[in-house]
């Protein structure tokens, strides 16, 4: 989709005129000046939600200029070369006592009132944007277990440079970048500095944040949103309404970014998360079970309730903005959350039988990055000057031309001769990967979706990573001799944002021929020594067992299916949106989302099974649903079908084009409103989600739960606008 | 995109059995888990697995391969952009054995891959595999297993004996 640099200059010039005049429409859209119904009107828009093929408009008309269809110009790249920057690692959020938070955090909203710009509609509104009230007052605040111990406090805000960089690990272990640095917000030195309206990061910095947590330790991560109060700062795309989802917490619905809950610029969110092990309430609950447990600061475990075989490893947290998920997770509201356990310690060393030992380090009793490093990969575009660049009238999925990790385009790593574990994130758009070292050699995959798979498996190439999806590997470089560069490769080769159109031998990425410019090396590993202590770190060969689930009934089956032509049944403004894609449940027609409609409404402790299918061939729908982890019973009816990487638990399950997942999960702990919807972010965004929620037994629910209607003045409450008939 | 086809085509007009091993076995399609009109042919087949790895210095050893790999194919069409048909392969090497030639080890071979490929009436095929010795998978050694799959409406698909090397995939 994007063009060649050899194509002729005035191809070039035709395509870069029909991008900007898109712009001009993407940002009246974004801007609110035009809705979508109006552009539909004018004809600039067909009702299933795609720019109307019109010359000089679309960028995939043909024109006097060219016999083929236009394209997308490149990237500009300024002179930069690959693998000539350091990637940087994560910045480390700092941990602070709750009681550093002012106002002290509170069960219920907090509801006092502030005044509010007249950009926002003027008045006043409370200054914590949470829904008020019992039903979205934190679950288990106030007992002892789930007390918040430690906050984390950051802000929304566009990009600037930072001066508090935290890494938490030796600049030998971080390319020598010296932490004190500055730290612009570019995608490369040789690259301009990115505008404050077109990225919008956690603190308004770089590298991407990561948050660092552990069993039993409760947290209250306060989000302030100091994005511009006017909607028009936006850079031509994304809102500056955020709600923030931890992918994929086990923690209450008013904890969970709903996507009807959001906040607006000049106030904050109190997120809740107890980080518990999922069955707390029913497994364990003596917390006599070691493996169940948090590591404490002397290198022991502190037990706590709940089944081990849940324990999670490593999640995210982004932006989940009804409508604008895709353009505010492209702008950067992205970062990633580790969290350790009595067996995923984050220490190599200590050997209690309880601990795994990965790849991590020994200096602290838990939590070492050293040799655990989190990889988040992305794709994006810019213009001419260099600035970020997104287009919402591919409804297909945006790509990006250019491979960033870790926010760097193409980056080097300097790597010791030792083990390393890779927490590996998609956070792209539409884009899957498919990864595999530039020589073949083997990785370990070890988790899937932040879940510490069972046995580990030893592949040569990855399965394809779809967007949200995690893989934890470990790559032993001491196969290498120094002074070796051995590269990370993707694989997946697209040419639009429904599906990859081909996984590719690595012979083939690597021989430049792909019309994808991302296909092919975009991270590369530089050998620089031997590691100064010996390797201690294990990849054992069995790591945790799932959760046996056979002895509990099931309550019950829905099926899913996720495909075009939805319907729009319901017309509420701020609820419902109507795009090309749409989630059809049980047997009922396929619909446009409405975070009012209640789709599913599991009840409280019980287990169902779920089947998700893609109605389509020309497209794949990675399928995250908000929670708890799944367990994949079969691909495509056949048990013999889910491959050895995915039967450990999972939260996004890629369907396959043409293909269908049969889960089961469990209810219980937590209650409230949750998601389900497809993760490649145009889909979702243009239609593809639906809300289902736990119903009954928990406290204090109501049957069904009222849908919250943010305001800068404060959230209202309506009745669903739709309940479907098998929800209940 | 480069061609490998015309680097394959000479080995596989050598390889008179290639054909003629391949056996073709065709599997069922669920009605619940598969939508109507977009999967079409789905079958699987066993492929011969031949070839070595050669050992290098200290104490590599040489190791040769034999077992059957499965290949399951599903085409999959897209009535809805009219786009050409792909074809979903799943390749299962976990009936591949290797034996160290002066040690007379096993070596485990679990890989399977799931790869997504525009449908040709022959497509080649390389997947570089780890195996190692069972109970130790690190370190893991690695080797390129080098196959093609043919498709033809009527006969469906068919699959030549996989070659595995140590060549280099770069």
């Amino acid at each position: 989709m994007y063009l060649s640099t050899h194509v002729p200059p005035a191809l070039l010039r035709q395509a870069e005129k029909a991008r900007r005049n898109r712009l001009e429409i993407i940002q009246a859209l974004s801007h609110g000046q035009v809705s979508r119904r109006e552009l539909i009107k004018w004809g600039l828009f067909t009702s299933g939600g795609l720019l109307a093929c019109k010359h000089g408009l679309s960028p995939f008309v043909g024109s006097a200029w060219a016999s083929d269809p236009v394209g997308l110009p490149p990237s500009p790249l300024f002179s930069a070369k690959p693998f000539e920057q350091p990637m940087e690692r994560f910045d480390v959020l700092p941990r602070l006592p709750v009681s550093a938070l002012n106002p002290l955090p509170t069960r219920l909203a907090n509801t006092t009132l502030q005044p509010v710009p007249a950009a926002l509609g003027g008045g006043y509104g409370p200054i914590e944007g949470r829904p008020p009230g019992e039903i979205w007052a934190h679950q288990g605040f106030d007992l002892p277990q789930f007390k918040p111990q430690v906050a984390y406090e950051v802000t929304q805000e566009g990009g600037k440079e930072s001066n508090s960089y935290r890494p938490e690990v030796p600049p030998r272990l971080n390319c020598g970048i010296d932490p004190r640095t500055p730290v612009e917000p570019y995608f490369c030195p040789r690259m301009p500095i990115q505008s404050p309206d077109k990225f919008w990061t956690f603190n308004g910095t770089f590298p991407p944040k990561l948050v660092l947590g552990r069993y039993g330790e409760p947290i209250l991560f306060r989000h302030h949103n100091r994005l511009p109060f006017d909607q028009t700062q936006n850079g031509g795309f994304g809102i500056h309404t955020i709600t923030t989802h931890e992918h994929n917490g086990h923690h209450g619905a008013e904890n969970d970014g709903f996507t009807g809950a959001f906040f607006f610029p000049g106030q904050f969110y109190d997120y809740h998360w107890p980080i518990v092990l999922a069955g707390f309430k029913t497994i364990n609950t003596g917390a006599t079970d070691p493996k169940a447990g948090s590591p404490n600061d002397s290198g022991g475990i502190t037990k706590i309730p709940g089944d081990w075989r849940e324990t999670m490893s490593t999640h995210w947290f982004h932006d989940h903005m009804f409508s604008f998920t895709s353009h505010n997770v492209y702008k950067g509201i992205a970062a990633m959350f580790n969290i350790y356990s009595a067996l995923d310690r984050g220490n190599e060393a200590i050997n209690d039988g309880v601990n795994l030992r990965l790849p991590s380090g020994t200096a602290k009793s838990w939590g070492n990055l050293d040799y655990d490093v989190n990889l988040m990969l992305a794709d994006k575009a810019w213009d001419q000057d260099g600035q970020l660049l997104f287009d919402i009238f591919n409804f297909d999925g945006f790509l990006g031309d250019q491979m960033t990790v870790n926010l760097v385009w193409k980056p080097f790593f300097d790597v010791e001769r030792r083990k390393y574990r890779f927490r590996i994130l998609n956070g792209s758009v539409a884009r899957f990967f498919k990864l595999a070292l530039s020589d073949g050699s083997p990785m370990i995959q070890i988790a899937n979706d932040g879940n510490l798979l069972p046995r580990p498996v030893v592949l040569s190439e990855l399965d394809e990573l779809g967007i949200a999806e995690r893989y934890d590997i470990v790559i032993d470089f001491s196969r290498y001799r120094n002074g070796t560069k051995v590269h990370l490769v993707n694989l997946a080769e697209h040419d639009n944002g429904r599906r990859v159109a081909k996984d590719l031998t690595l012979a083939e990425a690597l021989s430049g021929e792909s019309g994808d410019p991302c296909v092919g090396r975009f991270l590369e590993f530089r050998v620089v020594r031997d590691p100064p202590q010996t390797d201690v770190s294990q990849v054992p060969l069995t790591l945790i067992p799932n959760p046996d689930l056979s002895k509990i009934p099931v309550a019950r089956e829905r099926v899913f299916e996720f495909g075009r032509g939805a319907k729009k049944t319901t017309n509420n403004p701020v609820s419902s949106f109507f795009g090309p894609w749409g989630i059809g449940t049980d047997d009922g027609d396929k619909l446009a989302a409405d975070f009012g409609r209640v789709s599913a409404a599991p009840r409280f402790g019980t287990r169902e099974i779920w089947t998700l299918v893609n109605g389509g061939g020309g497209w794949d729908h990675p399928i995250h649903i908000h929670f708890e982890e799944g367990q994949v019973l079969a691909r495509d009816g056949s048990a013999a079908k889910v491959p050895p990487w995915e039967r450990g638990r999972k939260d996004v399950y890629r369907l396959r084009p043409g293909g269908s997942v049969k889960i089961t999960m469990q209810f219980r702990d937590w209650g409230g409103m949750f998601m389900e919807h497809c993760h490649n972010t145009t889909h979702e965004d243009n239609a593809m989600l639906l809300r289902w929620e736990i119903d009954d037994k928990g406290s204090p629910f109501l049957r069904p739960l009222p849908t919250p209607i943010p305001t800068p003045q404060g959230v209202t409450f309506l009745a669903p606008t739709e309940i479907l008939r098998t929800a209940f | 995109m480069k061609s490998m086809h015309s680097r394959w085509t000479p080995a596989l007009r050598s390889s008179g059995i290639a054909l003629a091993t391949a056996l073709l076995a065709w599997g069922g399609a669920s009605a619940l888990a598969q939508p109507v009109g977009v999967v079409g042919h789905q079958s699987t087949v066993v492929s011969a697995v031949t070839g070595a790895v050669g050992g290098g210095r200290g104490p590599i050893e040489t190791v040769v391969f034999s077992g059957q790999a499965s290949i399951s194919g599903k085409v999959i069409h897209d009535p809805d952009f009219g786009n050409p048909p792909i074809l979903e392969v799943v390749i299962d090497l976990s009936n591949v054995t290797g034996t160290g030639v002066q040690s007379r080890k096993t070596y485990v071979i679990a890989t399977q891959a799931v790869l997504h490929r525009p449908l040709l009436a022959f497509d080649p095929f390389e997947l570089s595999f780890p195996f190692y010795l069972e109970g130790d998978n690190s370190p893991a050694r690695w080797a390129l297993a080098s196959f093609g799959i043919h498709f033809n409406a009527a006969r469906g698909m068919a699959a030549t004996p996989v070659t595995v090397t140590g060549k280099r995939p770069s």
